[in-house]
């Protein structure tokens, strides 16, 4: 069908007042058709300056971006961002939050409400339809956003470290429950996160960037058999994986952390 | 709680103003007291000339702050959301809200007249631009994360506008109505005492000329409580439509 292609992108952050700062570097990388894609990196490389290009809400500075054959040319919600900081707007309750995107479509009412409702089943919040965003806890939230970029219908969601705000319990629930989404509507899947077990349970497929400013320094196929149900970290081809990928990205982090104190004392 | 603090204020404030008249360095006849006030109070009421006057500046005041809110938010939101009609539209907004808007009363008059449009126009005036100050500045400060979900999701112009930027500068819109229905009612009060047929201002200029000190505060405490009766209502308003409003303390 249509298979997510960045080639060659770069971002490069303008300002006035500052020199200008180069946050993804040259980054090519293909998504197939129903793939999960996990991307990994220090804090700061630029993981979620890639997303925002990928939907549009940036500008690449240079490079293309294809899904299928049309050229990525503004934010479109065919390319749903779930965001990193949830971005629900507290003005409006729980369930219109979650029809954001299909009111913006020209959804009908009554259909996006029916579409809002099920998502937000989906995430375990039916109950929660008529709250205000400031009467629920981060990581439920976090599912409001999920269920918003959910409701479009996306072919490919953006999701930036959508979990980061859950306890591991609820992260692996609804880790679980993504596996079922994607598994049953085989949308595509771009997934940030910074916990590589996450990234190993939940992808086909982990990119690994650099510290700043980004570049995919490495790519690893997880071809561990799916369901991945009750795989531990106990279990030797996942702690395979694990020290193979901490082993590209320890100097990474450690580079991005040494740099950002640095900076810190000038 | 609340009610009875805020009275405490307003009985202190009544007593000493009390005491003035029995034992006070001031005039009665020039600063009245509460008791003279109460006295004028049913020849003022009683003469008809409050009611006769007060509908022509309620009149006056509504048909022109209702059009004044809804052109400030919209100009506001529309030159706000954009950088370019930012740097072009700002300095002459901001010149229209640092000019005394009651200066232009005479002006005013020359084209409309001393009929009720003029003082239309003026309480127009008056509002619209803290009002669009307001939003201005509300808009241009909505929180950059919410404008991102709006666009993410492919918002045109237009609907990033409705759902996202004026809902966003909600708060900090109703402060400027709040501000807007405070100068409106200046506004249309000293356009009546300037020259005018009817309404407060001219009721204001008629205890002038006999020296009725009481009957004048009687005037200004009719105007004080149609004030904040606005205020109140403007509160509830506030309130109504933006309920996740956690700014406010208590
Ligand atoms: N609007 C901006 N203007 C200038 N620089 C920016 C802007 N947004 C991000 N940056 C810089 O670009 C770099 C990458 O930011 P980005 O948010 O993409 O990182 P990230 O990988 O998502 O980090 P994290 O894991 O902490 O979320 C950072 O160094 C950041 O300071
Ligand atoms: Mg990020």
């Amino acid at each position: 069908m249509s298979e997510l292609r960045v080639e060659n992108v770069c971002l490069r952050y303008e300002s006035p007042d500052r020199e200008s700062f180069l946050a993804v570097d040259n980054v090519s990388l293909t998504v197939q058709d129903g793939e999960f894609v996990a991307i990994v990196g220090p804090s700061g490389c630029g993981k979620s300056s890639l997303l925002f290009m990928v939907n549009g809400i940036a500008k690449r500075t240079s490079g293309v971006i294809r899904l299928g054959s049309a050229v990525v040319a503004g934010p479109s919600p065919s390319r749903a961002l779930v965001f990193q900081e949830f971005a629900l707007l507290p003005w409006r309750s729980i369930i219109r939050n979650v029809e954001f995107g299909l009111e913006l479509m020209g959804v009908d009412k009554s259909r996006r409400r029916e579409v809002a409702m099920t998502n937000l089943a989906l995430v375990g919040l039916a109950q929660f339809e008529n709250h205000l965003p400031h009467q629920l806890s981060g990581g439920m939230r976090q599912r409001v956003g999920i269920a918003r970029a959910l409701s479009v219908q996306p072919d490919i969601l953006l999701m930036d470290e959508p979990f980061g705000a859950l306890d591991a319990q609820t992260r692996q629930v609804m880790g679980t429950e993504l596996l079922r989404i994607w598994e049953r509507s085989r949308t595509k899947i771009i997934f940030v996160t910074h916990d590589i077990d996450e990234a190993i349970y939940l992808a086909d497929r982990i990119i690994i960037m650099s510290a700043s400013p980004g570049r995919i320094i490495d790519e690893i196929e997880v071809n561990l058999p799916r369901p991945r149900v009750g795989l531990t970290r106990s279990d030797p081809r996942f702690a395979k994986l694990h020290d193979r990928i901490w082993k590209v990205l320890e100097s990474e982090v450690q580079e991005s952390l040494a740099r950002q104190f640095a900076s810190n004392g000038k | 709680m609340r009610l009875r603090t805020g009275a405490t204020s307003v009985g202190v404030f009544s007593l000493l103003w009390q005491l003035n008249e029995w034992l006070g360095p001031l005039d009665p006849t020039l600063v009245a007291s509460p008791r003279l006030v109460l006295g004028a109070l049913p020849e003022v009421l009683g003469d008809g000339l409050l009611s006769q006057h007060g509908p022509a500046t309620v009149y006056a005041l509504v048909a022109g702050f209702m059009p004044a809110v809804a052109v400030g938010i919209l100009i506001g939101a529309v030159v706000g959301y954009s950088r370019r009609l930012t740097y072009l539209f700002e300095p002459l907004i901001m010149a229209f809200y640092v000019t005394p808007r009651i200066a232009f009363i005479p002006i005013l008059i020359m084209w409309l007249g001393i009929g009720v449009s003029s003082r239309v126009a003026i309480v127009f005036l008056s509002a619209v631009f803290p009002v669009l100050m307001n939003s201005l500045t509300g808009v241009q400060t909505v929180d950059r994360l919410w404008l991102r979900s709006g666009a993410a999701f492919g918002a045109t112009r237009m609907q990033a506008i409705r759902l996202v930027v004026i809902p966003g500068a909600l708060s900090s819109i109703m402060a400027g109505v709040r501000l807007g229905f405070g100068r409106a009612l200046i506004g249309v009060i000293v356009a009546e005492m300037y020259v005018s047929t009817a309404g407060i201002g001219k009721l204001i200029r008629l205890y002038q000329n006999s020296v009725r000190v009481d009957a004048l505060f009687v005037v200004i405490t009719a105007v004080t409580i149609f004030g904040l009766l606005g205020i109140s209502l403007l509160r509830r308003v506030e309130r109504r439509v933006s309920p996740w409003q956690e700014g406010m303390r208590w």
